[in-house]
């Protein structure tokens, strides 16, 4: 018999509660070495909170999550995952777009605190802010200051965050959301490129169409639970979950318009 | 410039000038993390430190120090419990703190006039040795503040992200209020408790309307906080007043002629920004 190879990731029968009310129930997920894994789903139906609590921001109930073979709470290499989260939470107001990208830099400094800020890290690390921004398209406004950036370029600036660690993994929440067509397809490309290297990618997606050949995996989820695991082309059509959409998103990517966030 | 040679301005100019080094410095990661007003609950909360001083008859400034810092853990704490009840549990702990500090310096036979030097500051109290520790103090403020600054600014600014990194983001988090607790009391000398916090916050405000980004926005302030601190000793020397204060009325009005400025670089970054 074969020996199968380590997934990336493998989560068994999740069970996640927040706020009193099951959000996660008894949910698997795997991400093969090398693959792409679309979470697809209705809205609220639970992409968001699984991500979380794969990486240990949200805590779960029963079940368990393996990193690379490892347990979560064994895993020591959270630093080879790039994270871009669906909302831009970045508190700063007085920030520059290159100065939140650098924070992805400190994903290969050593020791727990990371220590002293050097000149060599600073050299290093510029060149690395400018290859991240390059790759979505962003290296022209890396001085803009993110809060003054539209949604889909607030979106790109966190997905040049998570490659400027250098990272295996990418985990992702909807980053195409607000991303205009031509931007649309920049992404593409930055995660074409990053599977071709060999990187795994677990991606929340709305809009399928523009990533879909790159899609090895699709798992749908309803209510919490997983509706379906398999081929892309066999999964029930996600636009039946999106009864809640306002129609201004889908507009906004249709015209090429980058919508603000609206909450 | 007489001032020079007298040891008390001499102390109390480097002192000063330290607290406008350290204080919008930490300032800068306080008010990104929209906790402006910590410095003014930590100055309340140091006045229990000087009380307990003058009732044993110690030294006020480690005193102060000490039970800042502990107070400063304890707000951290209620903080990252994230209770309803944080908000109370803070506001017991800020008067708590300060009637706790008047009360025993009542019970010493310190009346208001005495405990004033502590509140708003005074240029003759910055003795040899208190100036001793606020040097130690601030070079460790300045040396975590600036050589942490990516790591701090990290969790300032998305503290799920940083987690994900793998950065001890609690530690972080302790660390900043503690820095916070000892900025606040090594410049009680100087600015004084009840107006310590403005040094932190007025600085930042006014350097961020002025430059562009996190890091020039640091040293911005730093720049703001030491000029103003000065010339604040200086002017309070000749003319007489009250340091604290003078202090911080020249930082509002660097921040009122940042204003104008402010107007100018939005006008010009929003129109950067609505470029895709
Ligand atoms: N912190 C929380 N506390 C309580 N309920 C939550 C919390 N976060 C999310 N939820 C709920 O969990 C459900 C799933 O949310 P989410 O994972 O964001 O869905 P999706 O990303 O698929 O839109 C929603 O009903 C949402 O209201
Ligand atoms: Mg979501």
């Amino acid at each position: 018999m074969p020996l199968e190879p380590t997934p990336v990731l493998a989560v068994r029968g999740l069970d996640v509660r927040l706020g009193g009310n099951l959000i996660l129930d008894g949910v698997d997920v795997t991400l093969a070495a090398g693959a792409v894994t679309a979470l697809l789903g209705g809205n609220g139906s639970g992409k968001t909170t699984l991500l979380r609590a794969v990486l240990g921001l949200a805590p779960h109930q029963a079940g368990t999550v393996e990193w690379f073979g490892q347990p979560q709470d064994k895993f020591r290499g959270w630093p080879r995952l790039g994270y871009v989260p669906q909302k831009a939470a970045i508190s700063l107001h007085a920030t520059t777009l290159a100065e939140v990208v650098h924070t992805g830099t400190l994903a290969y400094r050593h020791g727990a605190v990371r220590g002293l800020t050097t000149l060599a890290h600073r050299r290093r690390d510029r060149a690395v802010v400018a290859a991240a921004l390059d790759a979505v398209g962003l290296l022209d406004q890396a001085k803009e200051l993110f809060i003054h950036l539209s949604g889909g370029q607030q979106q790109r600036a966190l997905l040049a965050r998570a490659l400027a660690q250098d990272p295996a993994v990418l985990v992702l929440d909807e980053p195409l959301a607000g991303v205009d067509l031509a931007h649309q397809a920049a992404i593409h490309d930055a995660l074409a490129g990053f599977k071709a290297q060999g990187g795994s990618v677990l991606v929340v997606l709305h809009e399928v169409v523009s990533l879909a050949e790159l899609v090895d995996h699709a798992v749908v989820l309803r209510g919490g639970r997983v509706a379906y695991s398999g081929p892309l082309a066999g999964a029930p059509d996600a636009s039946h979950g999106h009864e809640h959409e306002p129609p201004a998103k889908a507009a906004g990517v249709m015209t090429g318009m980058e919508p603000q966030w609206t909450s | 410039m007489d001032i020079l040679t007298l040891a008390f301005m001499q102390r109390a100019l480097i002192a000063a000038a330290l607290a406008g080094l350290a204080s919008p410095a930490i300032g800068t990661y306080i008010v990104q993390r929209r906790l402006s007003l910590l410095g003014d609950g930590l100055g309340h909360v140091a006045m229990a430190g000087v009380g307990l001083a003058l009732l044993t008859g110690t030294a006020p400034l480690p005193a102060a120090v000490a039970v800042c810092v502990a107070g400063a853990v304890l707000i951290e704490l209620l903080r990252q419990k994230g209770r309803a009840t944080g908000d109370i549990g803070l506001a017991i702990l800020f008067y708590g703190g300060l009637a706790a500090g008047v009360l025993m310096a009542s019970l010493a036979g310190q009346g208001a006039g005495g405990l004033q030097s502590y509140l708003f500051g005074s240029l003759v109290t910055v003795s040899a040795s208190d100036l001793r520790l606020v040097v130690a103090l601030s070079a460790v403020v300045l040396v975590v503040a600036l050589g942490f600054s990516p790591q701090l600014f990290a969790v300032c600014a998305d503290e799920d992200y940083a987690r994900t990194l793998g950065l001890p983001v609690r530690v972080y988090n302790f660390g900043l209020v503690v820095l916070a607790a000892v900025t606040v009391t090594t410049a009680m000398r100087t600015v004084g408790l009840l107006l310590v916090s403005a040094l932190m916050v007025i600085p930042v405000a006014a350097a961020q309307n002025v430059f562009r980004g996190f890091f020039a926005g640091l040293w911005g302030a730093m720049g703001i906080g030491l000029a103003t601190a000065l010339a604040g000793v200086v002017a309070s020397y000749y003319a007489d007043l009250a340091p604290g204060a003078t202090i911080v009325l020249l930082a509002i009005a660097v921040f009122a002629a940042s204003w104008p400025v402010a107007a100018l670089t939005h006008r010009h970054v929003t129109h950067g920004g609505s470029r895709t």
